[in-house]
């Protein structure tokens, strides 16, 4: 029997054309298996995100080949060794661990690194093959892939070769990865922990900054202190200089040394403000008060330099503006004072004027604005801009012309923010200025108490003094105003001899204590005073001190001590304030 | 006078024997599914390819530990494109034994080709490219059209080595402005009319311009710096006497770096000995 031709043809193309289907149908499968791998699970650690990693081309080789086994075994990292890493089925791990421990002994494994394809090679420890490939980047091997092959001679078609290599070079790139992706975790650690020591050196830094700033604003707070005391003594000198028959032109120097001694005073003044406000040691109170009498308090007391330069200085309080308030009257009629003296000092001819008006706000609060306007010499705008900073006047020259430290509008600015207010100026060149301050006053709860009757000092008084005064000039002065007073004045220069004095001599009216002494202070003589069981341990004692805030009034009252003078001491002042304690002669 | 570089490939090439051994490895070429043993089975057929190959499979270039005896082992051991490719590459070398011997030494040539192929195959195997055989036939081939015009056109080549010796200019631009196109053009033409991969195939149409190259840039850009270096070190001469200008931008394409340029030479010049001992021993 003969076959057709065209039969035998027929048969042959059937065959032909059902190899190419089942070769498709092979490369569709194994190319499913090859495209599962590499996905990994987010947020995994690094350890099973390998595991993962290694199970899934595991998985995929088995399907595309006659693969009966797999192990990976993965470079350490300190690269000595290539531990096995993961394997399948797991109880074959002996088998595995010799099977690639005779491969590196004949030198396949380390052929095979290098190699970017599959190494198939009898296998070392039983009868089959090994197929051997490395896990690589460009970066360099990784590992190695182990597949044991049952078959000694196995069929493993070109297509399957390659996509063995594909799923083991896509494995190792997720490896790698995987690695990447744990170093940028490390590193970004790494970040967190440089950046918390950065911080901490730089709280350091700032610390020790603001300790500097602290210990240069104490300084200074004691600096002024040193040169109060004996500026204290310069302006008693010259009251007292005064006080005795002079010539004309004598009387002029002294009253020269007079007025050059209240400025320095003021400059100091000012250098103390400013260096408590730096070291945030400025509070300010809250008490009610009456705000015409006193801004009308201040302005009294500017008018006469207006005056002597030929200026008008008045003030203006608007209708509707509140009677009383709660706030720092103290600390309001610094800022006004320091306002109206820049206004005069800035203008040659004109007016100062100082207005006052209300300002809507909430229920119980009572904002005022302060504007004190002038017709002096104004300011470029970039002088304006500049003003408020500290130690800065509006050019050079100020200081040559007019004098002062540049402090007076920082501290102004600062004490009116302290307040909760706010500082504002506008002004032109030749045309004046303007400062307008807002303060946001609370509604008082009770009604303030009257302002002090400014009751006329008197002129004699009756009794014996006890002076605790440690520096011999301020001992002169003080002895001086006491007996143009008509007091009898006995000096102590110390604590302790405050306390000997009373012991040897019972009959003191009153001590007048200074508050800085060597030895014992005034604080704790007063409070020795005070813990005394003899009969003169009510005796009033009166504080003398350089200091001006709240706080140190509080610690005087605190020791003991009944009331309370600042240094300078004037005669009016001192008259005013003993006429408290003391009969009148 | 040729007038296009088909012109000079059309029939006359003298195939023989590799013809046949040529179409059937083709044939598992181009089948996935076919295996090592099917691959060597073909070339088994050819004892002297055979020999060459497991010379050149069991040479310290390979540095296999264990011998190599037979081509299915080799196949499984330096992979089945691999080992075809060498094949194919190889092939190549016995069709032009009737290129007279006046205008080019093909010996010299073919130790010019090998070198090239090394220093090739080295590149890519810095770059872990999975067949760097591949290279290495890159390289062997990259030359092949110049012994066709020899071949094919004597007089003009004549002519073009006369001409490039006297005016100081290379070989390749002469070719080009005597007979329109070079030999890069005429060993593409050949390689395409044989099927070859279509990286071997560029790599040889642009060895002196990669930036041309349009598919394969970087396996372009490799085969060029492997031809600079192989000329550079004077390891055999294709008829060129200068060394090719070199492309820069071939080198960031490549990415190999320039620390390791002395390693690569020296590796190239102890992997020629063996490389010709291996691939040219038995004509020798
Ligand atoms: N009313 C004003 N008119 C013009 N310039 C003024 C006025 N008030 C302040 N300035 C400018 O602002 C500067 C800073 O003022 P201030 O801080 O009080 O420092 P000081 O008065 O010690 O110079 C002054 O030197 C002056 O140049
Ligand atoms: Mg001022």
């Amino acid at each position: 029997m003969t076959i057709p031709l065209g039969e035998l043809d027929r048969a042959t193309a059937d065959a032909a054309a059902e190899a190419a289907r089942a070769m498709n149908r092979w490369l569709l499968d194994a190319l499913d298996h090859v495209a599962s791998v590499g996905i990994v699970q987010p947020g995994h650690d690094i350890e099973s995100g390998r595991d993962d990693l290694l199970a899934q081309a595991g998985a995929a080789l088995t399907r595309i080949c006659p693969i009966s086994g797999s192990a990976f075994f993965l470079l350490d990292p300190d690269a000595t060794d290539f531990p096995l890493a993961w394997c399948d089925p797991a109880d074959r791990r002996d088998e595995f661990v010799a099977e690639i421990d005779a491969q590196i002994a004949n030198g396949v494994f380390a052929w095979a690194l290098q190699t970017n394809h599959p190494v198939l090679v009898p296998a070392a420890t039983t009868g089959g093959t090994s197929l051997l490939h490395a896990l690589a980047t460009r970066n360099g091997p990784m590992g190695l892939y182990l597949g044991t092959i049952a078959d000694r001679s196995p069929y493993i078609p070109d297509g399957c070769q390659k996509l063995i290599s594909i799923v083991l070079t896509s494995c190792a790139t997720n490896l790698r990865s995987e690695e990447l992706r744990a170093e940028l975790k490390r590193i970004n650690k790494g970040l967190e922990a440089a950046i918390e020591q950065r911080t901490t050196e730089l709280r350091q830094a700032r610390d020790a900054a603001f300790r500097a700033a602290q210990v240069k604003s104490e300084f200074l707070a004691n600096m002024s202190h040193e040169i109060r005391t004996p500026m204290n003594a310069v302006l008693g000198t010259a009251a007292m200089l005064m006080d005795t028959e002079l010539a004309a032109d004598q009387r002029a120097l002294a009253e020269t040394i007079e007025r050059s001694g209240r400025d320095l005073l003021a400059i100091i003044n000012d250098i103390l403000d400013f260096s408590k406000l730096e070291a945030g040691k400025l509070r300010v109170e809250s008490i009610p008060f009456e705000l015409a009498p006193t801004v009308t308090a201040v302005v009294d007391l500017l008018t006469a330099k207006a005056e002597a330069k030929g200026i008008r200085l008045r003030a203006k309080i608007a209708d509707g503006t509140p009677r009383e308030v709660l706030g720092d009257p103290g600390r309001l009629r610094q800022v006004l004072t320091n306002l109206i003296d820049n206004a005069i000092k800035f203008t040659h001819e004109g007016f100062v004027m100082v207005h006052v008006a209300p300002e809507p706000g909430p229920p119980d609060v009572h904002p005022v604005t302060f504007t004190i306007r002038d017709s002096g010499i104004g300011m470029t705008p970039e002088q304006l801009a500049r003003i408020f900073e500290k130690f800065t006047q509006a050019d050079t020259s100020t200081t040559r012309k007019y004098g002062g430290t540049g402090l007076g509008l920082t501290i102004c600015r600062q004490l009116t923010e302290l307040m909760g207010g706010a500082i504002s100026a506008s002004s032109e060149p030749g045309n004046g200025s303007a400062f307008t301050v807002l303060v946001p006053f609370k509604a008082p709860a009770e009604p303030a108490a009257p302002a002090e009757p400014q009751v006329p000092a008197p002129t004699r008084l009756t009794g014996r003094v006890l002076l605790a005064e440690d520096y011999p000039a301020n001992q002169k002065i003080a002895r001086w105003m006491l007996e143009r007073l008509g007091l009898e004045v006995v000096i102590a220069p110390d604590g302790k001899e405050v306390l000997a004095a009373l012991a040897t001599d019972a009959r003191f009216d009153l001590i007048l204590m200074d508050c800085q002494m060597p030895e014992m202070d005034g604080y704790d003589a007063t409070r020795a005073v005070r813990a005394s069981e003899a009969a003169w341990h009510q005796i009033p004692i009166i504080a003398m001190t350089a200091a001006a805030l709240a706080s140190d009034r509080d610690r005087c009252f605190a020791s003991g001590m009944n009331d309370y003078i600042s240094k300078p001491v004037q005669q009016e002042e001192l008259a005013r304030v003993l006429a408290r304690w003391l009969p009148a002669a | 006078m040729p007038r296009r570089p088909e012109d000079l490939i059309r029939g006359a090439i003298e195939v023989g024997t590799i013809q046949s051994m040529y179409e059937r490895l083709l044939q598992v070429i181009d089948h996935p599914l076919s295996s090592a043993s099917d691959v060597g089975r073909v070339i088994a057929e050819d004892p002297g390819l055979t020999a060459r190959l497991l010379r050149l499979v069991n040479s310290p270039i390979y540095g296999f530990p264990s011998r190599i005896d037979t081509v299915t082992q080799a196949i499984s051991i330096v992979g089945m494109s691999q080992l075809r490719d060498l094949a194919i590459g190889t092939s190549f070398m016995r069709l032009f034994s009737n290129v007279p011997s006046h205008l080019v030494d093909m010996d010299s040539f073919w130790r010019h080709s090998i070198a090239c192929g090394l220093a090739a195959r080295q590149l890519a195997a810095h770059r872990r490219e999975a067949n760097v055989e591949r290279f290495f036939v890159a390289g062997l081939l990259h030359d092949i059209g110049r012994p066709i015009i020899f071949l094919k056109a004597p007089l003009e080549a004549a002519s073009a080595l006369l001409e490039a010796s006297r005016s100081r200019q290379p070989l390749y631009t002469v070719e080009q402005k005597l007979l329109g196109f070079h030999h890069g053009a005429v060993g593409a033409a050949l390689l395409e009319r044989w099927r070859l991969p279509g990286m071997l195939v560029e790599a040889t149409a642009c060895h002196h311009a990669p930036r041309i190259a349009t598919r394969f840039p970087a396996e372009t850009a490799i085969v060029h710096l492997a031809d600079v270096f192989a000329n550079a070190l004077a390891l055999g001469s294709s008829g060129e006497h200068l060394i090719p200008s070199f492309e820069p931008t071939a080198w960031d394409l490549v990415e190999f770096p320039p620390s390791g340029l002395a390693g690569l030479l020296k590796q190239v010049e102890v992997q020629f000995v063996h490389a010709v001992n291996a691939i040219m021993g038995q004509e020798h």
